[in-house]
């Protein structure tokens, strides 16, 4: 039995994706000059709704069933639901930049976009096998088009092609950890895998199924050692698809790796911890060493998400409810400072720029806005107090310390300041005289500024204030490690 | 002869999956890739229906309708980009398609 008004939120975004669809058939040219607005406008409502409670869950430690157990509504999941839809209406107010609300093909690009979101939300809320992986999948298929989008541009085909194939074995990896994981537990339910987990947890089958679980995960989030497509990838996307990749899919990943490691798996915590907490390290460090030798903006920060995955996974690895909390401020973090640094991208070059870093020489005299918002970004991914990067490091080595040991907590502060060292070449680069041939810049538009805008906002009230959302995260955290 | 049980079937899913993983990294032509990424998938199937047959409830013969749809969408798409490629670039070899570098 499926109660469609727990499915509320899905359904509007659905609903929105149908309403794009049918006005692009029908509206006149003259009538879209808005659209991109008018979608984040009514993501961003929903946002607003879902933060509120949405009217499904009466209170913060409720849990809602529907679809015969396999779709769950707690705090984490709506939470999640929040998260997806703010980075969703980033992602497409970045699209109604370049290419453009009259470029063609853009109605189909922001129903794509809708249909990766939609994916995330429905992934916060999958509780059995069938919905984990459909909703991966639906964010995948869309990302792999999403990527190869600019079909004149071999550059972008390549990258797509290499995401599909790796991105599909992926998938196939998870899903034959999958079949193990439902042969070992007898049902694809995570209420009942969980048991499984507690009561067989030295079957072979379970623990090899665990393990290719992980590796699947590994590559959607970009963790060493399944990290190599990730440079190659953001290169040839177009931005707004690279935002999508790494403001959706890798907080996607995340969030299903938070939900698979301390709800399903919990059971098995003293044997995933010291593999995760590895895994964190060398992503950490990877990322951090990797871009220091790169002159171009797009593979840099493909290094620099590899370096932040290191960062929640290692936040991952203490099983406690703060490590959780942890993670998720650290998401929030990366959203709203990733979402600047993409904005300033999409302002300050056309649509088939490659933005190698000389290509940025000059922006800082053309357009100080976007300088600002470029700044802001990359100081928020660096960490400089009082932004939200900061305290998000510093929860996450807090817990490092507490639970993995200095060791841990060394190698973290080293792939931050080694990343924070490039940071500073792209800020370098940003603020130098113009060279000739860097690209002329067009101004800035109305919907640009607000997103700029608002996204330094949220950054300074979420690094200055933090209790502004520790409540809620650490509602969700509860909510998920019970 | 004994008739085959649940191992024989893991055993030959097995089989499947890891020569679909060596086709992915092995082959050099796009198309024969794509092809081996839906033996990993068919692998995945195979050990679905095994179990579900061998006494775990009909649930993993339903998940495995949902994956062949699944399937049938990302090999829509993949050869989508494939032909768009093709094009492009006159090839669909892996050695010709190296310019943005791993």
């Amino acid at each position: 039995m499926i109660h469609p008004s727990v499915l509320r939120l899905e359904l509007a975004v659905v609903g929105l994706m149908l309403a794009v669809l049918l006005g692009d058939a029908f509206a006149r040219k003259a009538s879209r000059r808005y659209w991109g607005a008018a979608v984040a406008a009514a993501l961003l409502a929903l946002a607003g709704y879902a933060a509120a409670g949405a009217g499904i869950l009466p209170n913060a430690s409720a849990r809602v069933f529907t679809a015969e157990g396999g779709f769950l509504v707690d705090a984490f999941a709506l939470w999640v639901k929040v998260f997806a839809l703010v980075a969703t209406a980033v992602c497409v107010l970045l699209t109604s930049r370049t290419p453009g609300e009259d470029a063609p093909g853009f109605a189909e690009q922001v129903v794509l976009q809708l249909g990766v979101g939609l994916g995330m939300m429905v992934l916060g809320s999958a509780r059995d096998l069938i919905s984990f992986y459909v909703s991966l999948e639906l964010m995948a298929i869309g990302l792999y088009l999403l990527v190869a989008w600019r079909k004149e541009d071999p550059l972008s085909l390549e990258a797509g092609v290499k995401y599909l194939v790796y991105g599909a074995m992926a998938s196939a990896i998870l899903l034959y950890g999958m079949a193990l994981v439902y042969g070992a537990a007898g049902s694809l339910e995570f209420g009942i895998i969980r048991q499984a987990a507690a009561t067989r947890s030295d079957s072979i089958v379970l623990l090899a199924g665990f393990a290719l679980l992980l590796a699947g995960l590994g590559f959607k989030v970009s963790a060493v050692p399944f990290h190599w497509w990730t440079p190659d990838a953001y290169e040839g996307a177009p931005v707004p698809s690279m935002a999508a990749l790494s403001l959706l899919s890798k907080p996607a990943g995340f969030i299903i790796l938070a939900r698979l490691l301390f709800d399903v798996f919990w059971p098995l915590h003293a044997m995933w911890q010291g593999p995760v907490a590895w895994a964190g390290a060398a992503t950490l460090l990877w990322g951090g060493l990797g871009g220091l030798s790169q002159t171009n903006l797009k593979r840099l920060l493909a290094y620099s998400g590899i370096s932040h995955s290191g960062f929640m996974l290692l936040a991952l690895a203490s099983p406690t409810r703060s490590g959780v909390a942890a993670m998720l401020y650290y998401l929030l973090a990366y959203l709203l400072s990733a979402g600047l640094v993409f904005t300033a991208m999409c302002g300050a070059a056309g649509p088939g720029a490659r933005y190698d870093l000389r290509d940025l020489s000059g922006l800082g005299r053309k357009s100080p806005w976007l300088a600002g918002a470029l700044l802001l970004g990359l100081f928020g991914l660096g960490g400089i107090p009082p932004l939200a990067g900061f305290f998000g490091k510093l929860l996450v080595i807090r817990c490092v310390v507490s639970e993995s040991g200095w060791g841990f907590a060394a190698a973290a502060v080293g792939g931050a300041v080694g990343s924070l060292y490039y940071y500073l070449v792209v800020v370098k680069a940003a603020l130098s005289p113009e060279e000739n041939g860097a690209p002329p810049i067009a101004p800035v538009g109305r919907s640009l500024r607000a997103l700029t805008a608002a996204l330094a906002f949220g950054l300074l009230l979420v690094g200055a204030w933090p209790a502004s959302v520790w409540g809620a995260l650490r509602n969700a955290a509860e909510a998920l490690c019970q | 002869m004994e008739p085959p049980g649940l191992n024989h079937w893991l055993v030959v899913s097995a089989m499947l999956f890891c020569i679909g993983a060596a086709g992915v990294v092995l082959r050099r032509n796009l198309l024969v890739v794509l092809m081996s990424l839906e033996i990993m998938l068919n692998a995945a199937n195979l050990a679905l229906v095994a179990f579900s047959r061998y006494g775990n409830g009909l649930d993993g013969q339903i998940f495995v309708f949902f994956v062949i749809t699944v399937a049938a969408a990302e090999v829509a798409v993949g050869l989508a980009i494939l032909v768009a490629l093709y094009r492009l670039c006159g090839t669909v070899r892996v050695s010709d398609i190296a310019t943005l570098k791993l």
